[in-house]
């Protein structure tokens, strides 16, 4: 598999194939950002690692037309900031299942489904540590294009704030959108969720959900009635929702290790 | 020996009083069938045993082995061995069966706990139960039909193995096979651990493989009716209405009875 790590300032390329084309650059001072373009040109599995401190980053990830790729993308350390630009040409897919843990975070996530056909899954997760905003626009800019957006945070002391537009204008017809954004907050911080669907045509399929707030409590009750105590149902709920939908398994081993760490 | 008393236990809802002067005790192997209409607080019973604490207990006292359980958590009277199999079983994203499974067995066998023996005994189990083996690697519930579902909670019983078992219509959404299978594996269980059973119903097709030595018929959160198995012949031929008649009880003088009481 492809693989790319950052550990803070160092970017190397692991196991990189001719699938892919990565092209990296970095400006210095106050206002350093590094710059990763990956150019997907043929079906692949491509593994982005990041250890980060106080990092900028702009990465952009364009799928050429047919093309099917799966992103595992796992982020941890300190305050950073990130933004993405994802674009995708006709009839190709993308599927990312990223996670974060970081002590902040500020992420600008641009999607452009470019080409007719193209679809992109959008799996996210965070076990919030401190202050994150996630700003993430999804532009349907050709017709027939599929955006299916989860967001899962688990918020134990920070802050969270997402915000996700999904876009169709008018003529952009045969779109399906999908949002669905929860927030679990342990913490008495204030957290939000603006989901925003900007639709000006009518042959579109929309749907969307949002949840602030703990755990059902009918889950609850049927954990404990197996004589499962409240911190360990908390930690079985909380493991289910960051592993749900991940079929990578050594993605599946870090987010593991990272939950222990996180739920003591 | 395990004995489950429920001592005149009135239990509200809002303002709603669902339990009234409720009274019951069940001994170790013995078969308790509680019968009643629609919203007479059966399955209300059930979820204040195990602590759901949406109800409030007015009054009264629920004791098992003569110590009263009312400030224990839903998960430490789980632990000293009740089990509620529950009439809609939810299904848990993400969570497998066999992750839940091996928490709750762990949770109550602490260091006693053995992974390979869990293992070999939860395949034994589901092959028993006619379950499919993928379902064990699947989200709790998730996918589930109505009947693998409540084949799930025996599943689930057995790997437990609780001294008192709840059954809250245990047999809605099964077929007829189903039921069998069902109803034969928890009659097994109670001979095989001498359990004793509450068993929540509104058909006597459930009580023809888990044999009552009780029954009891239940209107407007109280017994109104107890006797043996030919009670609930009597209930298929008449109905409850006749007995809401004959006992005079209606929701309007029990929710005054008890604000009275107050």
């Amino acid at each position: 598999m492809n693989r790319i790590c950052i550990d803070k300032e160092k970017i190397e390329l692991k196991k990189v194939t001719k699938k892919i084309k990565v092209e990296t650059s970095s400006s210095d001072g106050i206002f350093a950002i590094t710059k990763i373009k990956i150019d997907i040109l043929k079906d692949t599995d491509l593994e982005l690692d990041f250890n980060l401190d106080s990092n900028k980053l702009d990465i952009i990830i364009n799928l050429l037309p047919n093309v099917k790729c799966n992103i595992y993308e796992i982020k941890k350390g300190l305050k950073s900031k990130v933004q993405y630009t994802y674009n995708l040409d006709e009839n190709s897919s993308l599927c990312i299942n990223k996670f974060n843990y970081l002590t902040d975070i500020r992420e600008m996530i641009m999607i452009y489904l470019k080409g007719e056909n193209s679809s992109i899954n959008y799996n996210f997760k965070s076990m919030s540590l401190g202050n994150e905003t996630y700003d993430l626009v999804i532009n349907h800019e050709a017709k027939k294009t599929n955006s299916n957006i989860k967001n899962n945070v688990i918020n134990k002391d920070g802050k969270v704030s997402l915000q996700v537009s999904s876009y169709v204008p008018k003529g952009i017809t045969s779109c399906i959108v999908n949002q669905n954004n929860r927030i679990i907050n342990f913490s008495n911080n204030k957290c939000e969720i603006r989901p925003n669907l900007y639709i000006d045509e009518f042959d579109t399929t929309a749907n969307h959900s949002a949840l602030i707030g703990g755990f059902d409590s009918e889950e609850m009750f049927y954990l404990m009635t197996r004589g499962i105590k409240e911190s360990e149902a908390n930690k079985l709920l909380i493991t289910g929702i960051l592993l749900s939908d991940i079929d990578n398994t050594k993605m599946i081993k870090q987010i593991l290790k990272l939950i222990k760490s996180y739920w003591r | 020996m395990h004995t489950l008393k429920i001592d005149d236990l009135s239990v509200k809802i809002g303002d709603k009083v669902i339990l009234n002067h409720f009274n019951l005790e069940i001994n170790s192997g013995e078969t308790h069938a509680i019968m009643g209409p629609n919203g007479t607080g059966k399955s209300t019973l059930s979820k204040v045993i195990m602590g759901n604490t949406d109800y409030e207990v007015i009054s009264g006292d629920i004791l098992f082995d003569n110590k009263s359980i009312l400030k224990l958590t839903t998960d430490e009277r789980a632990r000293l061995g009740i089990f509620l199999a529950m009439q809609s079983p939810i299904e848990i994203e993400g969570v497998s069966n066999a992750d839940f499974l091996r928490t709750a067995v762990s949770s109550k066998e602490k260091d006693n706990f053995k992974l390979f023996k869990f293992i070999k005994e939860l395949e034994q189990r589901a092959d028993t139960l006619k379950i499919n083996q993928d379902f064990i690697h699947r989200g709790v519930n998730q996918g589930f039909s109505g009947g693998e579902r409540k084949k799930n909670e025996v599943l689930q019983m057995y790997m437990l193995k609780p001294d008192m078992v709840i059954l809250d219509e245990i047999d809605s959404g099964l077929d007829v096979d189903s039921l069998k299978i069902v109803g034969e594996n928890i009659t097994d269980y109670q001979k095989e651990y001498n359990a004793s059973l509450l068993v929540i119903t509104h058909y006597k097709r459930l009580l023809d493989y888990i044999k009552p030595d009780f029954v009891h018929i239940m209107v407007n959160g109280q017994i109104v009716k107890s006797g043996d198995a030919s009670l609930v012949k009597y209930i298929e031929e008449h109905g409850y209405g006749d007995l809401e008649e004959k006992t005079n009880i209606s929701s309007t003088c029990i929710v005054k009875d008890i604000l009275k009481n107050e």
